[in-house]
């Protein structure tokens, strides 16, 4: 972990022996895992299994662009490692307004939808 | 045209005609953005010893114009913390701020014409921040801070009437300062709760888990307290122990809510 030296995943290991009642809920970036570049394939979906062994129990994914591809890959690694996925829709729009065109009601329904489809247990707007 | 200036912030006391100043360097810290350089060799907790150039940072400063220039420089100046040993910024201020330098009518003997740049315990400035538009109240913060951590380490001062044993024990009539109340636990607080939502995770599995929350009546809640403490606030800087020390607390506080979102 920077600047502390800890392990991240000892951390997490010893914060879930003290918390066992309450889900532990992670934010998943999709194919971004939780950085801010995308990672090969394998790399996130080793990650998600180590972080559900060490303790988390829910993930929330999602992709800035509402991209598939990338939250796709998010969401079967998740679901994949045993985890509780959250599909998350990042809402930026507005969509009582006509005119932001391609970000309407519908798009956001179906995206909804795509997110089931996908594998997701429920779905969450994540407002930006 | 481009025009730069360079400036030294040095430790030495203009008032002393520039004497060197020793000791340690309790801050060091910098401006930063568009058209300044820094170049350094300095570090909070430096040793500043007689041995060596008093020199210990040059910021570079340049803009399309030298008014424009000379305000990123007065800028570098007035952002930069350093601390600990007296240096030559106040008088770095003063000239960039003199109407014969900004005005570029000025030679060789412009410092000796001017001694009362050299006056920097008194030094006035035009900045928007009136706290830092006056070199009297330059240093408020830092020796406010000491005053505190000399408080904590060596108490009260009696001189000032307090009673470090009255405060330490609480015992006066009225305590000057209350103590922070901690909540109490129960011996075992997993014995308090039903297993809370993860209990339902761990015998339903996702799918279960997903439908149990669906079928659930009342709001459900998601804490973000950690996630903001070790991953955004303190950026990353929350230690693991001190994090620990608080779980069997939140375990038992939030051990109705649907998750807390810790990580990521």
């Amino acid at each position: 972990m920077r600047f502390l030296h800890e392990c991240p995943w000892e951390r997490l290991e010893m914060l879930r022996e003290k918390v066992p009642n309450i889900p532990f809920q992670m934010l998943l970036r999709g194919a971004n895992a939780v950085g801010y570049t995308n990672y090969p394939d394998n790399v996130v979906q080793r990650f998600c299994k180590q972080a559900k062994d060490s303790g988390v129990d829910i993930f929330r994914v999602f992709d800035s662009l509402n991209y598939l591809d990338n939250l796709k890959l998010g969401v079967d690694a998740a679901g994949a490692a045993g985890g509780v996925v959250e599909g998350a829709m990042s809402y930026t729009g507005d969509v009582a307004d006509p005119s932001k065109g391609k970000y309407s009601l519908d798009y956001y329904l179906q995206l909804a939808r795509d997110l089931k489809d996908m594998g997701s247990e429920y779905c969450e707007i994540k407002f930006r | 045209m481009y025009t730069a200036a360079l400036v030294s912030p040095q430790t030495e006391n203009p008032e002393r005609d520039f004497a060197p100043d020793t000791g340690t360097v309790t801050l060091y810290r910098h401006s930063a953005g568009k058209g300044v350089r820094m170049d350094g060799v300095g570090y909070s907790g430096m040793k500043i010893t007689p041995y060596f150039d008093s020199m210990i940072v040059k910021y570079t400063a340049s803009g399309a114009t030298f008014e424009e220039t000379v305000r990123r420089m007065k800028r570098v100046l007035q952002e930069c913390r350093i601390r600990g040993v007296k240096t030559n910024i106040a008088f770095l201020l003063n000239t960039l701020s003199h109407p014969d330098f900004t005005n570029g009518q000025i030679t060789t003997s412009f410092i000796d014409e001017n001694p009362q740049l050299k006056q920097i315990s008194t030094s006035v400035w035009d900045f928007a921040n009136e706290e830092q538009s006056d070199v009297r109240k330059l240093y408020a913060t830092e020796r406010i801070i000491r005053y505190l951590a000399n408080n904590a380490v060596n108490g009260q001062p009696s001189e000032l009437g307090a009673d470090p044993v009255k405060l330490a024990t609480g015992s006066a009539a009225a305590p000057l300062v209350a103590a922070p109340s901690i909540a109490k636990l129960p011996k075992d607080v997993r014995e308090n709760t039903d297993g809370g939502w993860r209990q339902v995770l761990l015998e339903k599995g996702p799918e279960g888990f997903a439908k149990a929350v669906r079928e659930h009546k009342g709001l459900l809640l998601t804490d973000t307290t950690w996630r903001d403490a070790h991953q955004s606030l303190l950026a990353t800087r929350m230690r693991t122990q001190d994090l620990l020390k608080c779980a069997d607390y939140t375990n038992l506080a939030l051990s109705k809510a649907f998750s807390m979102e810790m990580w990521g």
